[in-house]
């Protein structure tokens, strides 16, 4: 059962996922899950490694077959209006897979080609996309001599050059630099900005929390939590932050969470970072533990929940 | 079916662009049998006509099946073949598509091997028409021979090994150095499954008016009839490809 906190109206949703499910031989990698991505928005599936979120993204773009459920985008049945709704969706994988031996502008056209537009068109789109990535002067440039940054925009751009209604991100800024990751966040805002609804897989907490209007928290192939970020916050609002070191010895992480109150262990340095959801329980049982093990308290502080906390405890802190 | 021909050009004239330059594309699909075909029309201190439509048939199978090999290993190793199933375009323009690269690489390459026939015989095809109606049909054939072969491969590093081991025996099995009916019964038998011996007889017949045991009409319907299959057959390939 998901924590949802808004449902939209149904024709507010550019894309409707219901109880959508994926097996692999016996293995269920998505369970059940439904959402709603809503026109105009830029909405995240936050997850860590293996949660299901590839997978999502590439049963809603045709790229694996759909075990169970239903997604319509924009009013088709993907299922059933498969190549309709390809020309709706634009797509970037989470690796820059475009053709090596083109050049930017080759790459460009033949998307266009191949989405069907006319060459005016193709011609015209084409150029405005290498303007708004800032890619003209690496027009004639071969996609195999770009950098990592330089490749990952072309592949955006290439998704975008059909005039898609809604684009999938799979992982936008997985692998990049600091600089890179803040130029695909603008290229993203921008594009929002202008209208595009934007669906993004990411296991960034950051940036899921910096750029998504609404995310879906997903672990072990279900929704757990459905909110704007500062509704996600809000979850788990009544849950606190200890941070607390031992000496002469760091605990396992297992015994601490056995500790009545605890919701999840993170080891920073060498201190451990717990979620919370009952302070007084959660201490006595931390101070019990000491004394038992014969413990000493080093260092405790107290502290409200920041996103990185608030998805610890969303997805459980075994899985983080 | 406009829209299907028109995706298929625009994968083939991207795959030219994108592969004809590959070492595998090049050593397989034009060195090795332009090289291979003016060692085998020097026979017995002269040069033997007889051989020439099965060495140009041969050109045509290496050089078709290597650029189609090419293109679809390295889509396949990159990820990039995922691209081709995001755009609203149907299988069988994706399996004409990839045919297509195969088929204007190899014509291009049949056509060097058919100068070292001229530079070295001096002989021109009997039937002009027929010629070019075989020899089209033939890297047809093979293109789309290849692309199914690439595709029915599950490990893409593999793919040149598996293409050799299927290629070369089809070279002394399909009438291009030994005619079919001086080979032993059960090889002869095996070269009615092989699509070189149709384009080798085809082809043959074209050039100098005789052929081996398969009738030019046979040959020319098994053809046509082996290419729609081998196209069909790729595109439920890719289909099944999906997981």
């Amino acid at each position: 059962m998901s924590r949802a906190t808004s449902t939209p109206a149904a024709e507010d949703c550019i894309c409707r996922v219901e109880g959508l499910t994926k097996d692999y031989d016996g293995f269920r990698a998505v369970d059940n899950i439904s959402f709603c991505v809503r026109r105009g928005e830029i909405f995240g599936f936050l997850g860590p490694n293996g949660a299901g979120k590839t997978t999502t993204i590439r049963m809603l773009c045709g790229l694996t077959k759909i075990t169970k459920g239903k997604v319509i985008i924009d009013g088709h049945d993907l299922r059933k209006e498969g190549r309709i709704v390809k020309k709706l969706i634009g797509v970037v994988p989470d690796i820059s897979n475009l053709y090596a031996e083109l050049s930017c502008w080759d790459n460009l056209i033949f998307c266009g080609e191949m989405y069907g537009m006319p060459r005016e068109e193709r011609v015209r789109r084409a150029e405005e996309l290498l303007k708004f990535f800032g890619l003209r002067r690496f027009r004639d440039t071969k996609f195999k001599n770009l950098s990592k940054g330089l490749k990952r925009r072309l592949t955006i751009a290439a998704a975008l050059m059909h005039s898609p209604k809604i684009l999938f991100l799979d992982e936008p800024s997985i692998g990049l630099d600091v600089l890179g990751k803040r130029k695909i966040w603008g290229i993203i805002n921008e594009l929002n900005r202008r209208g595009v609804t934007i669906f993004l897989t990411t296991h960034n907490i950051y940036e899921a929390f910096r750029l998504c209007h609404r995310i879906a928290v997903i672990n072990r192939g279900k929704i757990v939590a459905v909110g704007t970020p500062n509704e996600l916050k809000r979850m788990v609002a009544a849950q606190e932050i200890v941070e607390v070191s031992f000496s002469p010895f760091t605990p396992r992480v297992e015994d601490i969470l056995s500790i009545e109150g605890v919701v999840s262990v993170k080891v920073v340095d060498n201190a451990l970072r717990l979620v919370v959801d009952d302070v007084l329980t959660a201490l006595d049982g931390i101070i019990d533990y000491a004394r038992r093990k014969g413990l000493t308290i080093s260092m405790l502080s107290l502290r409200g929940a920041d996103a990185e906390e608030v998805f610890l405890s969303l997805v459980g802190g075994r899985n983080a | 079916m406009r829209d299907v021909l028109e995706h298929a050009y625009y994968i083939a004239k991207k795959d030219l662009k994108e592969y004809y330059m590959k070492p595998g594309t090049i050593s397989w699909g034009v060195l090795f049998p332009i090289t291979f075909a003016a060692a085998f029309l020097f026979r017995r201190g002269e040069y033997s006509v007889w051989a020439a439509p099965g060495l140009i048939a041969m050109t045509v199978l290496f050089s078709a099946t290597s650029m189609a090999g090419a293109s679809i290993v390295f889509e396949r190793r990159i990820g990039s073949f995922e691209r081709l199933l995001l755009f609203p375009t149907r299988y069988i323009s994706i399996a004409l598509g990839k045919s297509f690269g195969g088929f204007l690489f190899g014509l291009i390459t049949s056509l060097s091997t058919l100068l070292v026939v001229y530079v070295l015989l001096h002989a021109f095809p009997l039937n002009p028409a027929l010629f070019t109606l075989s020899l089209l049909l033939a890297v047809l054939q093979s293109s789309s021979f290849g692309v199914l072969l690439a595709f029915a491969i599950k490990d893409p590093s593999q793919t040149m090994t598996v293409f050799n081991i299927v290629r070369f025996p089809m070279i002394f099995l399909s009438g291009v150095i030994i005619p079919i009916n001086q080979l032993p019964p059960p090889l002869g038998a095996l070269s009615y499954a092989l699509p070189l011996t149709y384009s080798t007889e085809l082809i043959r017949y074209s050039y100098t008016g005789e052929y081996s045991v398969i009738p030019p009409a046979i040959a020319f319907i098994a053809m046509i009839v082996q290419t729609l299959a081998f196209l069909t057959a790729t595109s439920m390939l890719i289909r099944k490809s999906i997981p």
